[in-house]
């Protein structure tokens, strides 16, 4: 009898211990990252474009690639990753069809990101002929998002209930209207965490950009253009670690890596919320 | 004096290998109030569904047999779900409002049959509230969200919103299984008002409800139309031993 | 009379309405198209993927030997084209990393699912999905600013290496290990578990003899999900192993995996040459890798089923 309390009490001690470690491996790599790079985090080092060989150059560019090879890659992904998600939750019957659309949609979710990056290298470096892009990475980088995309609203899609699809229809709704008005509605904090969770690994997604858009950045400060090579911060990281020949490689490397944590962490933060507090009003809950 | 408004003919159903409902006959007259009763499983729900063709909805649910509505065959291929629909509603088991205010509820069938004068809306939303017993308790917070309200106030803002399309026929798949008594009441209420513009369909479990709000009375078992007549007959005179049995309670 | 003419009136009414009705159900029809069409989209993706990767990797075969290309430990192009030295390091970083991660992710889902009290449920669910936040880029850094010091002080080496790797790995799996295996854990009936209380059994024995029994398709197809993400890794790997083309006799040697080493040659080797196209080769060796464990999951998943 003693003997299982005490069995009892261990496991409870282990699996506390458990947690407690792996928060305790998060704070610790919050702390060092940020302990290491935040006084490099200067107005200069996020404006100032890289230097090859001399020490301080910044990541201006780099950090302006990050974000609109971001917005190219969802403006790709997102309806077509939404239009698959709302028919797999909404028009699918249980078929063949069904059965492989989920199928390829959920190993395209585990092919590793570098066969991604080198099938974008085939598709727009070579084969179409454009060389390293900020168009061929987004449109590379936007492959990852999808089945993501498609999972999520999928399953966002399912969470709403079953009655509110019979009342539409009862009324005489389309099954559009039905999805327009009510579903799509209800379940748009849901979508917007889900488009949060793709974006935040976008942003720090860097095998699949290395061969598409290539490792460095217009001379331009802050050039539009889809057709010329776009670095992004987080293949900048890479690149400064493995061949940068700077004097100050380590405090940009630590500077970019605090940057890039800084800026997930914002990101969930800043959507994360409002969806939130939309969700109460949806519900009525004070 | 009485017309008929639905008119079921031979109708069968099956789900996958399951025979639901078998052979059924049954007039539905018009402003009248028809119960359809029988215990769980029996058939009345899917009955009640086959009226709207929501059974569509479900995969491997088969139909035969006629259903006129106003003399026109609803199962026929060139028949547009969506407007036959609109003129038969449909009130659930449990209350559905949408997630949106209590406004946006109401003002959504109109809203998608094209309905965009605002004035014309406000107008809409409000007789129907009304005509649901509802405008007195929600009128301050229209634009609130409905799933703020009461169980019993939901059903009406339902029933509201079923009111707003103007349908013909409201049919109601045990309205108050999920209400207290006191909302119950309300409902029961309500629907006594709403005969009077309405041909309604009930499905209950309530052998009291179906003797208190319908002229009507329909009894079904396993799959089976029993039989069907005046209420008063059929709670104080059944001609069939099987639906005296379920009455005085000894099954079911 | 008045019913007459109410009825009438709902009649013109009816067939006006008709007439937009029908439009909007031109709308219904071309949406569905629409959806239809993304859903096919997307499976055509992954068609592409493999007979484009495929088409290029397989040329290999036009100069080295299939047999030499799979077993052989040499890499020395244009002799031979040997990747069996990156494919076992890939599965020894792997397997070193679920040796770790795997035992300490499902705790910390067990803790999650069945023990900690609410607010600290609060805590470690976003703590997790921050795991997934973090770039692996970062997480290389770390490994290298960290990791490879430490274990060129203590255990020898240039501290690069398959135990680096490994190491680093393990702390990138844990999301994937936890959130899967605490899904399935919170899946389980409560019944289940009241019943074993009304025997008499205390917490951990509940959570042994019976939870997680019942859960275990799902927390094996968490742990193979798992190696999935961790043989697939490629930035973070590559910038701790060492990347040295030879067979890791010892942790602590410098070696390259499939992934790190396409990252290594891909930059200096002309796009059709001989050598280019072998590391395409060792692209479709990892995607044959990632379609296995899917269809690995299916069959485990499957079972829970039956």
């Amino acid at each position: 009898m003693n003997n299982r309390r005490f069995g009892d009490r261990l496991a409870t001690g282990l699996f506390w211990l458990a947690g407690a470690v792996i928060l305790g491996i998060l704070l610790f790599y919050l702390i060092f990252i940020f302990w290491k790079g935040i006084n490099v985090l200067t107005p200069h080092f996020l404006l100032s474009p890289p230097k090859e060989v001399a020490a301080g150059g910044g990541v201006g560019p780099e950090l302006f690639n990050t974000f609109y090879i971001l917005f190219l890659s969802l403006l790709f992904s997102l309806p077509v990753g939404l239009g698959a998600g709302i028919y797999l939750a909404e028009y699918a019957r249980s078929n063949r069809l069904t059965y492989i659309v989920r199928l390829s949609t959920e190993s395209l979710a585990t092919v590793p990101s570098i066969v991604l990056g080198l099938f974008g290298m085939i598709i727009f470096v070579n084969a179409i002929g454009l060389g390293f892009t900020i168009l061929g990475g987004a449109a590379t980088l936007a492959l990852l998002n999808l089945p993501v995309l498609v999972r999520v609203t999928e399953e966002t899609l399912r969470a709403v209930p079953f009655s509110y699809r019979e009342a539409s229809l009862a009324l005489g709704a389309t099954q559009w209207q039905t999805i327009r008005r009510v579903i799509l509605p209800a379940c748009f904090p849901g979508l917007i965490t889900g488009v949060t969770l793709v974006a935040g690994r976008a942003l720090g997604e860097s095998a699949i950009l290395i061969f598409t858009a290539g490792l460095s950045v217009s001379r331009h400060a802050f050039d539009f253009n889809l057709f010329v090579p776009g670095e992004t911060l987080a293949v900048h990281l890479w690149y400064v670690n493995a061949e940068a020949l700077a004097p100050d490689k380590d405090a940009i490397a630590a500077g970019t890596s605090a940057l890039l944590v800084l800026v997930v962490l914002i990101f969930n933060l800043a959507i994360g919320l409002p969806s939130r507090l939309l969700q109460r009003r949806l519900t009525g809950n004070k | 004096m009485t017309s008929t408004k639905i008119s079921v003919q031979s109708l069968n159903l099956y789900y996958k290998d399951f025979q639901a409902l078998k052979n059924v006959n049954l007039e539905v007259e018009e402003n009248q109030v028809t119960a359809l009763i029988g215990p769980s499983g029996c058939g009345k729900s899917t009955f009640l569904r086959t009226l709207n063709r929501m059974n569509d909805l479900i995969e491997g649910v088969r139909v035969d047999g006629v259903i006129l509505l106003d003399g026109r065959d609803i199962y026929r291929p060139d028949v547009d779900v969506v407007n036959l629909r609109k003129k038969v509603g449909m009130v659930f088991q449990r209350p559905n409002p949408f997630p949106m205010s209590v406004y946006d509820n109401v003002a959504y069938g109109p809203r998608i049959h094209g309905e965009k004068n605002k004035r014309k809306l406000d107008e809409i939303v409000e007789k129907s509230l009304r005509a649901a017993v509802l405008w007195d308790e929600v009128q301050d917070r229209l634009y609130k969200s409905a799933l703020g309200l009461s169980g019993g106030q939901q059903q009406r803002v339902c029933i509201a919103r079923l009111l707003a399309v103007e349908p013909e026929v409201l049919l109601m798949d045990e309205p108050t299984s999920a209400l207290d008594p006191l909302a119950t009441l309300r409902i029961e209420e309500l629907i006594q008002v709403l005969r009077n513009d309405y041909t309604i369909v009930i499905v209950t479990h309530n052998m009291q409800q179906a003797a208190r709000v319908s002229g009507v009375t329909a009894f079904f078992l396993n799959g089976d139309l029993i039989e069907y007549g005046n209420t008063d007959v059929i709670f104080t005179r059944p001609a069939d031993q099987r639906t005296e049995d379920y009455i005085t309670g000894r099954f079911g | 009379m008045d019913l007459a003419m109410r009825i009438k009136k709902k009649k013109s009414k009816a067939t006006m309405t008709s007439i937009s009705m029908s439009l909007q159900l031109r709308y219904d029809r071309f949406f569905k198209f629409v959806f239809f069409g993304s859903a096919a989209a997307v499976s055509l993706v992954i068609f592409t993927i493999i007979l484009f990767v495929a088409f290029q990797g397989l040329q290999t075969f036009k100069e080295a030997s299939a047999l030499d290309f799979f077993i052989n430990t040499t890499w020395s192009p244009p002799a031979h084209y040997g990747i069996f030295s990156f494919i076992f390091s890939s599965f020894a970083t792997t397997l070193l990393a679920l040796l770790i991660g795997a035992p300490l992710g499902l705790a910390g889902a067990i803790f999650m699912a069945k023990i900690a009290p609410q607010w600290v449920r609060d805590v470690l669910r976003p703590a997790t999905d921050l795991f997934v936040g973090i770039p692996s880029v970062v997480y290389g850094w770390i490994g290298m600013t960290i990791f490879v010091g430490i274990i060129r002080d203590n255990i020898g080496g240039s501290g690069f290496g398959v135990l680096a790797a490994g190491t680093v790995l393990s702390v990138m799996i844990l999301p994937t290990v936890i959130s899967i295996s605490e899904d399935s854990l919170r899946a389980l009936p409560q019944s289940l578990e009241e019943a074993s209380y009304a025997l008499g059994a205390n917490r951990w024995q509940t959570i042994r003899r019976v939870l997680l029994p019942a859960a275990s398709p799902g927390l094996l197809a968490a742990v193979i999900l798992a190696m999935a993400r961790a043989i697939g890794e490629t930035m973070a790997v590559q910038m701790v192993i060492g990347n040295s083309p030879q067979f890791p006799a010892s942790l602590v040697l410098p070696t390259a995996t499939l992934t790190s080493w396409i990252v290594v040659e891909m930059g200096n080797t002309p796009f059709g040459s001989t050598i280019n196209n072998a590391l395409f080769l060792m692209a479709f060796t990892l995607l044959g890798l990632s379609m296995a464990t899917i269809l690995l999951v299916r069959v485990v998943v499957r079972r829970r089923m039956v």
